[in-house]
């Protein structure tokens, strides 16, 4: 299906938006804004967005913090945790910088309800991310984490976000280069 | 969800990304120097119920030399431009879009779709109110952009991978700003 370049669709879904948890952000995390950040090493979230309508999935990205050179892996879910898609491990490349990555198949999805995920292999300021910081702020907002889920896997094992990791920056994109 | 303001695009409201991610992260404004002469930065915005645009506003800290503001389509057309402005005393400075204007169609009808607001400054010394604390790639994955040597506003943007951690905090609309 094609898409039209002029479109009312947002150039980027991402967590901090009304498509991801940014409402539940403002009233559980307010005040902090994303940075550079200590990551769990191989460890994985999942975080919840919502589409209204369809939507064409051209690229993908995530944030990398000050250190690079990590593997990183993103990947889209059901609502119910099974992958749809993933990068696969991806070194890391740039520091404090958004990393794209154009999936083999570009591919459109249906309105409804996902995670999307990110891991990293590394740990020293490997992310990007909202750092969580009082127990059960995650919970609030919908999100997971699962350990030793580096690459991602293909079918999500939901565990609490607790508070040492974060809400990435990252998403999808329906346009297919710049930024 | 899908509600943007039909009133008009602001960068601290929900018909920018940037404005959602400010709204997520309890964001504030601070005023700033811009960030470097002559240059312009881009700021998307949608539209969901088609609307005119007549006025553009921004809140002035310290003015020095001038500005320029305009509203760009998503491909980098310039829809409408004001043109050299100087940049007024501190305060609220609004510049009317209905007539006047150097590029484009004065009062231009924006319809369903994605566009840009866009800014340029001619000077380091002037100061502006700017969302604050918000980083590079924060401000990169809300789609904002730029472009260097961009003043005035050009008939077709040449979009930058953004490198300033500058938006800001500028509103559009169809209605008089006061």
């Amino acid at each position: 299906m094609d898409f039209p370049q002029v479109s009312a669709l947002p150039q980027f879904i991402h967590p901090f938006t009304i498509y991801g948890i940014g409402e539940d952000l403002r009233l559980q995390a307010g005040g902090v804004n994303p940075a550079s950040m200590t990551w769990v090493a191989n460890s994985a979230v999942y975080v919840p967005f919502t589409l209204p309508w369809q939507y064409p999935v051209n690229r993908v990205f995530w944030g990398n913090g000050a250190t690079a050179g990590n593997n990183a892996d993103f990947g889209i879910y059901t609502a119910s945790g099974r992958q749809i898609y993933h990068t696969g491990s991806t070194v890391t490349s740039g520091t404090s910088t958004l990393q794209f990555v154009t999936p083999s198949t570009t591919f459109v999805l249906d309105p409804g309800n996902y995670f999307m995920a990110w891991a990293c292999s590394g740990s020293t300021t490997a992310a990007y991310a909202l750092a969580i910081t009082t127990a059960g702020q995650g919970a609030m907002c919908g999100a997971y984490s699962q350990a030793s889920a580096m690459a991602l896997p293909s079918t999500a094992t939901f565990a609490s976000l607790g508070t040492t990791l974060g809400i990435p920056i990252m998403g999808i994109t329906r346009t297919p280069s710049g930024f | 969800m899908l509600a943007a303001p039909s009133f008009g695009a602001c960068s601290l409201n929900f018909s920018t990304l940037v404005g959602q991610e400010a709204m997520a992260t309890n964001g504030a404004t601070s005023a700033a120097v811009w960030p470097q002469a002559s240059a312009a930065v881009y700021i998307p915005f949608q539209v969901i119920i088609p609307w005119k645009v007549n006025s553009f506003a921004f809140r002035v800290n310290t003015q020095s030399g001038n500005c320029d503001v305009g509203i760009f389509d998503e491909g980098g057309t310039c829809l409408v431009a004001k043109g050299a402005t100087v940049v007024g005393a501190a305060g609220l400075q609004v510049v009317d879009l209905s007539a006047s204007v150097s590029r484009g169609t004065a009062g231009v009808q924006l319809g369903v779709g994605t566009y840009y607001m866009a800014m340029s400054v001619d000077n380091i010394t002037a100061s502006v109110f700017r969302i604050a604390n918000v980083q590079v790639p924060v401000l990169r994955a809300c789609g904002l952009r730029q472009q260097t040597s961009a003043y005035p506003l050009p008939a077709t943007a040449t979009f930058a991978t953004l490198g300033n951690n500058y938006c800001p905090n500028v509103i559009c609309g169809p209605n008089p700003i006061v």
